[in-house]
């Protein structure tokens, strides 16, 4: 699989034939979305919750810089050190330099959305530093050098056979007949070798799931503990963070937290939740000597200033993803974007232009059930459809796209020609789905046909019907 | 310089959408003044007892375990029975705090200080609780190691029950009120439950990186 958004539909298309693929995605509708099920209904004031998260992070973008502000200082002023960086070039050599600075040589990591957008474990290598992801899921796909396929699920894509392959593959120290079958020898596994790398690592990288204004505090949330030795253990801990995780204070990061992992998991709150605040003071028996947070921009100013700057309240809980029926069907990687699903298809155009993600937007039915599940409403049909004009806009939608829009607009503005026209096609189609009504192949739209069944047409259209009196 | 540029470009995006830089100052000042009120999901009950069950059931809910002593003198025999009953074995690390290194111990031998990763069992004091999800809060600090968190593969935490809130709100207030000019600590960690993945064929399980068992003691009163 080709991983770039322009490959969107040939990656779909190999997705929807991956039966190992279609195995994981089944699980994760069974896990996440069942789990998210049952514990909504336990919290009657879930959706009243919801309404408040979306209104902090409206009310946070809109006085973005203020609070971006505040935070710097606060940080600032607990002994924090804050890097503002325009883009992902910018950020990777600000934490190279703080790397190379104490003669960093390993460096472990938390999940970080971030540290994927910014690419920063090839940087790091290139640069003769070893990057580990600890994060179990992180750690799989780091081994394999793929993208994530779910931005909190980053494995869910693989079965525990791949698993074990890739761990055979790469622990070549360990006895090669180990048993591997089971996820519970996997997970012992990785518990033991990454154990080792929390306690040599130099700098622990993690990235924020927000950023509280009025302490200068970074937050992180995972269910392993692995964000805590990695920013606990070594000398230097850097938080990586987009410009809009900032909220206003502590009341507002827990009613987001009272959202984000019931939309996210199904848990009522995640096993750990970290607030950072500075490094280590004097009187602390432990914690980092410095505490570094870069600020990145990366695209995200230019989000702020167009059609869909609400985009940018997304609190990534991957809810729009695991209810996605799109998303369901082919998975992340046919996405070939760091950010898939429903808040990548928005997200990805905004970041990287619409040029080659232009059929991002398209992957979607507008069902809006991304929206009825957002725990901050973002309105994501309506950003896609945002998208889906500009697209048609510019050049980008193919000629033939813009051939067929033609023809039709051409044949709208002509009453006789259309009723000509579609009385033709309707008799035809009509004759082709006799059987049971459905379509299995339309010459022309063989591509469109093959994974999918059209309803067959009754036979006659509406203007026909009603002159010849049939009113019922 | 980035930190400009940046912030030029959010005003005038912000800008452009009839906010001003003075609105914004403005508008950030009158919320701090009067911040929305939180909503707290009405759950656990406002007295003492009830609360401490909702906590316990919540906390059971994310695989820890729970129990109960009157005194923090009864302490060693609690634990001494857990290690027994679920047969966890290990050095016993504790934070080097008084309430801990006062206790009679025997026969248990415990050690007090920093975390190692030869520890099998750490010994921690809660510093507050919200009962609605059975979350711990920990401070780091002078006698609170954070790592000593997540490095043993069992955690068993002290929780005075006068620390125990309905809401984290609430925890948050007996927090700040601990901790003072200091609030808040390098380090705040919310705990609920042992440590897992779902990271393999979204099947969950304990202690991947961080404490594979978490047992809570709830002591009566103020307990320390």
């Amino acid at each position: 699989m080709n991983l770039a958004a322009k490959n969107f539909p040939a990656n779909a298309r190999a997705a929807l034939g991956d039966a190992q693929l279609q195995e994981a995605l089944e699980r994760l509708r069974g896990g996440f979305v069942e789990g998210r099920r049952q514990v909504v209904a336990k919290l009657p004031e879930f959706d009243a919750l919801r309404g408040r998260a979306a209104e902090i992070r409206r009310h946070t973008l809109a006085h973005l810089d203020q609070y971006l502000v505040q935070f710097e200082e606060r940080a600032t002023a607990a002994g924090g050190t804050v890097h503002w960086c325009r883009d992902a070039g910018e950020a990777r050599a600000t934490i190279l330099e703080i790397c190379q600075a104490m003669d960093a040589r390993l460096v472990t990591k938390g999940k970080s959305m971030i540290g994927e957008e910014i690419e920063i474990n090839d940087y790091l290598e290139a640069h003769n530093i070893e990057p580990v992801e600890t994060d179990l899921g992180e750690y799989i796909i780091q081994l394999r050098r793929e993208l994530p396929s779910h931005i909190i699920a980053p494995a869910t894509h693989l079965s525990k056979e791949q698993v074990a392959e890739s761990f055979q593959e790469h622990h070549t120290d360990l006895d090669p007949v180990r048993p591997l079958a089971e996820p519970e020898a996997l997970l012992a596994e990785a518990r033991t070798l990454l154990r080792q790398k929390f306690l040599a690592a130099d700098v622990g990288i993690t990235g924020a799931n927000f950023l509280i204004a009025e302490t200068g505090t970074s937050v992180i949330v995972t269910n392993e503990g692995n964000g805590d030795l990695t920013q606990t253990l070594p000398r230097v801990h850097i938080v990586i963070a987009s410009l809009e995780k900032v909220v206003p204070n502590l009341d507002d990061a827990a009613t987001l937290l009272r959202v984000l992992a019931r939309s996210a998991t199904g848990q009522e709150i995640s096993a750990y939740t970290t607030f950072s605040t500075g490094p280590k003071r004097d009187a602390d028996m432990d914690g980092p000597n410095a505490y570094h947070v870069i600020l990145l921009d990366n695209g995200r100013t230019d989000i702020l200033a167009g059609d869909n700057a609400e985009i940018l309240g997304c609190i990534r809980c991957g809810a729009c993803l695991n209810h996605c029926p799109v998303y369901g069907a082919i998975g992340g990687h046919a996405y070939g974007t760091v950010y898939p699903g429903p808040m990548g298809s928005v997200l990805t155009p905004a970041l990287n232009g619409l040029a080659g993600a232009h059929h991002l937007p398209q992957a979607s039915s507008l069902c809006g059930r991304c929206e009825e599940v957002c725990p901050v409403r973002l309105p994501l049909p309506k950003m896609l459809r945002n998208l889906r004009f500009q697209a048609a806009e510019t050049s980008a939608p193919g000629g033939v796209a813009r051939l067929l829009v033609a023809l039709w607009a051409f044949a709208a503005r002509r009453p006789w020609l259309y009723r000509f026209g579609a009385g033709i096609s309707l008799a035809w189609l009509s004759a082709r789905g006799r059987k049971d009504g459905l379509l299995r192949s339309i010459p022309g739209l063989r591509t469109w046909t093959s994974r999918r069944d059209f309803p067959a047409p009754e036979g006659r259209t509406f203007m026909s019907q009603w002159k010849s009196g049939r009113r019922s | 310089m980035s930190r400009d540029h940046i912030l030029a470009r959010i005003g005038s995006a912000l800008d452009a959408g009839g906010s001003s830089i003075a609105a914004r100052k403005a508008g950030v000042a009158q919320r701090r003044g009067t911040p929305p009120t939180p909503i707290i999901p009405a759950r656990a009950p406002a007295d003492a007892d009830g609360r401490a069950d909702y906590f316990c059931a919540r906390a059971e809910e994310t695989s820890a375990t729970t129990d109960r002593i009157n005194r923090l003198s009864d302490l060693p025999v609690a634990i001494n029975a857990y290690l027994d009953e679920y047969n966890r074995t290990g050095a016993i690390k504790a934070q080097p705090r008084a309430a801990f290194s006062d206790l009679d111990w025997a026969p248990l031998a415990v050690a007090f200080g920093p975390a190692a990763d030869t520890d099998g069992i750490g010994l921690v004091l809660a510093d507050g609780a919200a009962a609605e999800t059975g979350t711990l809060f920990i401070m780091s600090g002078a006698e609170a190691p954070t790592a000593l968190n997540f490095l043993p593969e069992t955690l068993i935490a002290v929780l005075p029950l006068a620390r125990l809130a309905g809401d984290y709100e609430g925890a948050w207030s007996i927090l700040r009120a601990a901790d003072g000019n200091e609030f808040p600590a390098r380090t705040v960690n919310w705990i609920s439950g042992p440590s897992r993945s779902a990271d393999i064929e979204q099947r969950v399980l304990m202690g991947v990186h961080g404490p594979r068992n978490l047992h809570i003691i709830l002591v009566a009163g103020d307990g320390v």
